[in-house]
């Protein structure tokens, strides 16, 4: 079942893997965060405020506090259509709120800010827009004519224990990418989880089938060679719809390249072997969402544009481990905790 | 396709069940952002799921909330991103009005599931550099064995707390709308498109979850 060395299919596809994470390692030193993710020279300067921001960004920081008070001063001289911030007594007069104007104007910009900083430079990071959205067309297509009725079938036939049993040994046979990439973030304790995990549900979970781990404070994490180079500064790059596989960008797309070589089982078994993991893998993702697909589809009014949303915001997360969500990362516009850290 | 799971918990936690972690206690003090949101959370739970409610009168008292609880015109505001400036005033007006409709039409319905349940926070934190905001945490149930967790971003003002944000697993509602409405609005010639746009999909219905249509 296992060989030494790699299929002849396995060395082209190797070959082919390495073109593109050559490619791909280009357009992340091409397109790195810092120039990329402020594009003042492509945004139209339209107020005083958006002006200070612009240049303080572009001087490699974000405005300070003197720079917002003296942005929020100019702005109170601006004409309401031009402001930067929410011309907060239009929009109180017009919906009755009770608020002074005096009480607006102390926290007129600090407001704006509280969700997501002045709404200034924004960027879609998308320069192949016209190509991944095709590319996300044909996904869509083959989802709705192919892989949404597997899963339709797959969860109607099969029980809900044995779909946790069949995520359970694909999550284990994932051990030794996340344990690298664990171990090159210099993330110990996960690393010591991910081998913790994979010993026992080996062993007393046979194989992987139960994930006795988890149900002893042991919880799964999932990491990636993408997550390691944004750990190291590495830019997202463009954004990017692969083939079958949906969101990622040139950052990700290499680390998907590297971590089909970091794992073992590349080498050991078939291509054939591999594909049918990754369809099932596919499949059991699929299938545990359904409704939700289904949900944001109708939810949305430009689909491709939220889940471009929701990926970038995703791997944020993931890259800093939960723990900071609201830390500045590539391609996602600036929220006010992002400018915050950027202060400091 | 494999990480759309944690993308999809967003969508999740806008119609999830509270899970009951730590419930609000006597002792807890009034004036504490978590207290405000459990206090509005089951308030409005109330009052949206009184059977004695006529349609015309659930929808009046959803509003009053939503003003109530959440910043509504600076939410607007942000969601419409940069194309807010380059807008009249007529056009801001429109588009907080058909916003305001959207987020009727979207998560009223979801008040029908959260019948007789209560809000329950996790936990407290202050904004880094902000002491005016905090993040209230509670964790939903998104399926028989998985949770997920959720921050409400809570401002404090003079007179009392207003609901900024909600993000799930890092996924913020308010920059995920913003980035699809910049989307849309490049797309349609601006505000006044992405204000159509966003009334022909209200008009059809769109945005009632399918059990409530």
């Amino acid at each position: 079942m296992s060989s030494a060395k790699p299929a002849p299919k396995n060395r082209i596809f190797d070959l082919l893997a390495a073109a593109v994470l050559t490619g791909a390692l280009v357009g992340c030193t091409y397109l790195p965060l810092e120039t990329r993710e402020v594009p003042v020279q492509a945004v139209a300067v339209e107020s005083p405020t958006e002006l200070s921001d612009a240049q303080a960004l572009q001087a490699g920081g974000a405005p300070s506090p003197a720079e917002i008070q003296t942005a929020a001063a100019a702005q109170s001289d601006s004409p309401p259509a031009q402001s930067a911030v929410r011309p907060a007594d239009e929009l109180d007069n017009a919906f009755g709120l009770t608020r002074t104007s005096q009480e607006l104007q102390g926290h007129q910009l600090a407001q704006a800010s509280d969700i997501g900083g002045p709404d200034g430079a924004e960027d879609d990071g998308d320069p192949l827009e016209i190509f991944n959205r095709f590319m996300f067309a044909i996904n869509d297509t083959v989802d709705i004519f192919i892989l949404k009725p597997i899963a339709v079938t797959y969860e109607f036939w099969v029980p809900e224990g044995v779909r946790n049993s069949v995520r359970n040994f694909l999550r284990n046979l994932r051990t030794p990418v996340t344990l690298a990439n664990d171990l090159f973030q210099g993330e110990m304790h996960r690393a010591e989880a991910t081998l913790a995990r994979f010993f026992i549900n080996s062993t007393v979970g046979l194989a992987g089938l139960f994930d006795i781990a988890g149900d002893s404070g042991w919880d799964y994490h999932s990491e990636d060679f993408g997550q390691t180079m944004a750990v190291y500064g590495a830019g997202e790059g463009f954004y990017l719809v692969l083939p079958l596989i949906g969101p990622s960008s040139a950052r990700d797309g290499a680390g998907r390249v590297v971590d089909h070589f970091l794992d073992p089982l590349t080498y050991l078994l078939p291509m054939e072997y591999n594909l049918g993991r990754a369809g099932m893998t596919a499949v059991d993702f699929r299938s545990r969402n359904l409704d939700l697909i289904e949900d944001m589809k109708r939810d949305s009014i430009d689909y491709y544009a939220r889940i471009r949303s929701l990926y970038r915001q995703t791997r944020l997360h993931e890259i800093s481990n939960g723990e900071a969500g609201d830390a500045p990362g590539p391609a996602v516009s600036k929220s006010s905790d992002e400018i915050s850290q950027l202060q400091q | 396709m494999r990480r759309l799971s944690l993308l999809l918990l967003f969508a999740v936690t806008l119609g999830g069940t509270a899970v009951l972690d730590r419930p609000l206690s006597a002792e807890d003090g009034a004036g504490q952002p978590d207290s405000f949101l459990v206090q509005f959370g089951n308030k409005a739970i109330a009052d949206l799921t009184d059977p004695s409610l006529s349609d015309e009168a659930q929808v009046a008292r959803f509003r009053e909330l939503l003003y109530e609880g959440f910043d509504v015109p600076l939410i607007s505001q942000f969601v419409a991103g940069r194309y807010w400036r380059g807008a009249d005033e007529q056009a801001r007006r429109e588009f907080v009005e058909v916003f305001e409709h959207y987020l009727d039409q979207r998560f009223r319905p979801l008040f029908r599931e959260y019948q007789g349940q209560e809000f329950r926070t996790t936990g407290v934190r202050s904004d880094t550099g902000k002491p005016h905001l905090s993040w209230v945490a509670m964790t939903v149930d998104v399926g028989a064995s998985t949770a997920a967790k959720l921050e409400w971003r809570v401002r404090k003002d003079p007179d009392g707390y207003k609901i900024l944000d909600v993000k799930a697993e890092g996924v913020s509602m308010a920059q995920t709308l913003r980035d699809e409405y910049a989307s849309v609005a490049r797309r349609q010639g601006g505000l006044p498109g992405l204000t159509r746009v966003l009334r022909e999909k209200i008009q059809q219905g769109a945005f009632t979850p399918d059990w409530a249509s």
